[in-house]
């Protein structure tokens, strides 16, 4: 496998239920060794993308290459899935139940037991191993899961919203061990509609909304082609001046601060200016890039427009 | 196959491993064979003290012999009237007659005493009884009439006339004496009246064969298909509920997602459906064993010594092999139904409405047997041996009754084998594409248009 080939590559894909269209000619590519954020609203068609990557489900038109393959049981095992919808096997016992999700992935023997202990240490619940699943907390549960995604030392790694339900601690964690996949060179696609999580993690992003495409790229190029147009502002007494709407698109009010995105083709320089003139009393006036979330919300009700 | 093997392990372990099997496997044949014994034992059971009986025996000749009978512990001659055991009749006794017979042959104990007339009237013999059962002296008296014509009646008097026990014993002991005394009368003798109704003894042998066919024989030939396919019935109706969990469980438990990412959904289907079929296949298996050890060892010694013979039955090794093949193949399809019905469902109790008329099918077939049985070489018999459903009983009655082709039963090894596989393919299918995709209970209609999906 050369380094070009792309580690997934959809290409017009169309997935139809009865009358509705989950999703319509659907093309992206995800690079070896990235973290790509597949981004969406619920409903947008994300899981059934996703099952289609993973073979649970087969698209009515168009094509799905996996390591510049179709997808046959053994491109199955080199695949790590964490689905949205998961469960364990409440009566069975941790590491029972992770021999047998490793024996489907064609791992077994010494290895498998190996793997299993590295991996209970790892997340912390290596004293759990012979407990049953219903013991576990939901938290706990959903480590147990991710280990099942990646007890076979995947090459890609498919995460549909990972870090739900869990606490700070556990989601540092996880965000560890996935940039810790990805210093390792995997790949991992990662689904979520968290935006601030997917800022901090992903290389690419594909936004999709209503089963088609939004955007993609580089994280980086999709926020610089959306310019500095963002200005985060902290001060008192600014009177109305924000409610012009030939100046200022949005306003979002954080605790004490306020992310202003300009109009089109509004000057930030105009702002500060009228801001300086009603004797405000300034402390913060940054120009930044938008935020992911931002871009986000702009970018699907675009496309609902 | 590899992963096959890792689903059917799983399947089979985490489910023979529960305490439920182990006591289940343990308890099952001691309620079956306890349940009788204790049933058995409570009709045994006399609470009290003996039956007091007065006799009033106005003729003077039933007394002696009636208080003989009934005092004697030999109840066993009372009750065979029948000199054959036939087993159709013991099949179809009722309850009710059977409660009677399970009553007739414990002995409850009497106390007989004799009431002479000595001249009183017998309406003064009676009510002076009658004062005795309402002071808790005696707990019921007879009267026999004087002349013992052909239609005698005889009263009972009790204090407790629900007592249907003591009341057959009485009856059985009466009619024996009095039937004697009415053939001494008509200087009829009983031997020969025995000896005339003896009944004829049939002589079966198979053409060709030069053997007799003993009546014990005609009945294995006839019950082995039948109790294999009755063994089917029973392991479905208490393990098709288990099928069914199994196939729904990963729906509940939210892990299908997973498996059908990592394993082609049939091999996850047959997997699931061998690995619980073996579980109860493990169950039988261990009653069968146990029951041969127990039969063996309490038998052994008898046969040693020669004291009973073994019947001897003329089935070949071919025989046993094919009815047990059926038996399994059988049991595969029937349990394959049950996995597809719990793949368009999404819980246990709602499939187990589904599957019933499904099993209806395998009733139909005990039924189907008997005209093939009839005539085992008809078009009507090769077809129902060939359509599965019913191939599983009805192949095996004819091999055990008048042997087919042997390309005929390789045949229906293949339709009923091949229409359990492509069940379960099926049930895959639908179970794939309907639960993934909606989440809810199919309908037929449904399922059906699930199946050609992709």
């Amino acid at each position: 496998m050369s380094e070009q080939t792309p580690t997934l590559t959809v290409s017009e894909v169309t997935k139809r239920y009865e009358q509705f269209t989950a999703v319509n000619k659907l093309s992206f590519e995800v690079k070896p060794g990235r973290i790509f954020g597949f981004l969406g609203p619920n409903g947008a068609g994300k899981t059934t993308t996703i099952r289609m990557i993973v073979n649970i489900t087969i698209p009515d038109e168009g094509s799905i290459k996996l390591f510049g393959k179709t997808i046959t049981e053994e491109v199955q095992d080199k695949i790590g899935f964490l689905p949205e919808e998961r469960g364990l096997y409440k009566k069975m016992n941790i590491v029972e139940q992770l021999r047998f999700f490793g024996a489907l992935k064609n791992i077994t023997g010494k290895q498998a037991e190996d793997k299993i202990d590295y991996w209970l240490d790892r997340v912390k619940l290596k004293d759990w191993k012979n407990k049953k699943a219903a013991e576990l907390s939901k938290g706990m549960q959903q480590k147990i899961q991710f280990i099942v995604s990646v007890l076979h030392n995947p090459d890609l790694l498919i995460l549909d919203e990972p870090f739900s339900g869990l606490d700070p601690i556990n989601v540092e964690l996880l965000q560890e061990i996935v940039l810790e996949q990805k210093a390792k060179g995997k790949t991992i696609i990662f689904s979520t509609h968290m935006m601030d999580t997917a800022e901090k993690l992903c290389d690419d992003i594909c936004l999709i909304n209503r089963s088609r495409k939004v955007l993609s790229g580089s994280l980086r190029e999709v926020k610089s082609s959306f310019g500095r147009n963002t200005v985060a502002l902290r001060a008192e007494n600014i009177g109305n001046i924000l409610e012009d709407k030939e100046l200022v698109a949005n306003v979002k009010t954080h605790s004490d601060e306020s992310e202003i995105l300009l109009a089109k083709d509004a000057d930030s320089q105009v702002l500060l200016h009228r801001l300086v003139e009603a004797k405000a009393k300034i402390t913060k006036f940054e120009l930044v890039e938008p935020s992911l979330n931002e871009i986000f919300i702009e970018k699907v009700k675009e496309s609902e427009r | 196959m590899k992963k096959f093997l890792a689903i059917l392990k799983r399947e089979y372990l985490t489910r023979v491993k529960t305490k439920f099997f182990i006591i289940g496997t343990i308890l099952m044949p001691l309620l079956m064979f306890g349940f009788p014994v204790v049933i058995g034992l409570i009709f045994t059971l006399k609470a009290g003290d003996p039956t007091r009986l007065a006799v009033v025996d106005q003729s003077g000749k039933v007394y002696e012999h009636f208080n003989e009978e009934l005092t004697q512990n030999d109840v066993k001659k009372v009750q065979t009237d029948e000199p054959e055991q036939n087993p159709m009749k013991q099949m179809n006794q009722n309850q009710e007659e059977r409660m009677k017979q399970m009553a007739r042959s414990v002995l409850g104990s009497y106390v007989i005493e004799r009431v002479e007339l000595n001249g009183r009237s017998i309406d003064a013999v009676k009510s002076e009884l009658e004062a005795r059962l309402k002071n808790k002296e005696l707990d019921a008296y007879i009267v026999i009439p004087a002349e013992l014509g052909t239609d005698t009646k005889v009263e009972l008097i009790a204090r407790n006339v629900s007592d249907f026990g003591t009341r057959e014993q009485i009856r059985d002991a009466l009619n024996k004496v009095i039937r004697e005394r009415r053939l001494d009368d008509a200087k009829i003798d009983k031997e020969k009246i025995d000896a005339i109704n003896k009944p004829v003894t049939l002589e079966t042998r198979e053409a060709g064969g030069q053997k007799q066919l003993t009546s014990a024989e005609t009945i294995v030939r006839w019950a082995l298909p039948f109790g294999s396919a009755l063994l089917i019935y029973i392991m479905l109706l208490s393990y098709g509920q288990s099928i069914m969990a199994a196939v729904i469980e990963e729906k509940e438990t939210r892990i299908a997602e997973i498996l059908f990412s990592s394993v082609n959904s049939f091999h996850l289907m047959l997997g699931k459906l061998v690995g619980v079929s073996l579980v109860s296949l493990t169950q039988l298996g261990i009653w069968v064993v146990a029951a041969l050890l127990a039969v063996s060892y309490a038998l052994a010694p008898i046969l040693l010594s020669g004291g009973i013979k073994m019947p001897e039955i003329n089935v070949s090794v071919f025989q046993l092999i094919m009815l047990f093949v059926f038996f399994v193949i059988g049991y595969f399809l029937y349990a394959a139904i049950y996995a597809l019905v719990g793949s368009m469902v999404t819980t246990a109790q709602e499939g187990g409405q589904l599957a019933l008329p499904m099993i209806l099918f395998l009733v139909i077939g005990f039924y189907l047997a008997f005209p093939v049985i009839r005539s085992p070489e008809s078009g009507f018999a090769f077809w129902t041996s060939i359509i599965p459903l019913w191939s599983p009983i009805i192949m095996p009655v004819r091999i055990m009754t008048q042997q087919p082709p042997v390309w005929q039963i390789v045949l229906s090894v293949f339709t009923t084998a091949g229409m359990g596989v492509f069940l379960v393919w099926l049930a895959a299918r639908v179970y794939r594409v309907g639960m993934l995709m909606y989440g809810k209970r199919a309908s037929i209609p449904e399922a059906l248009k699930w199946i050609r999906q992709r």
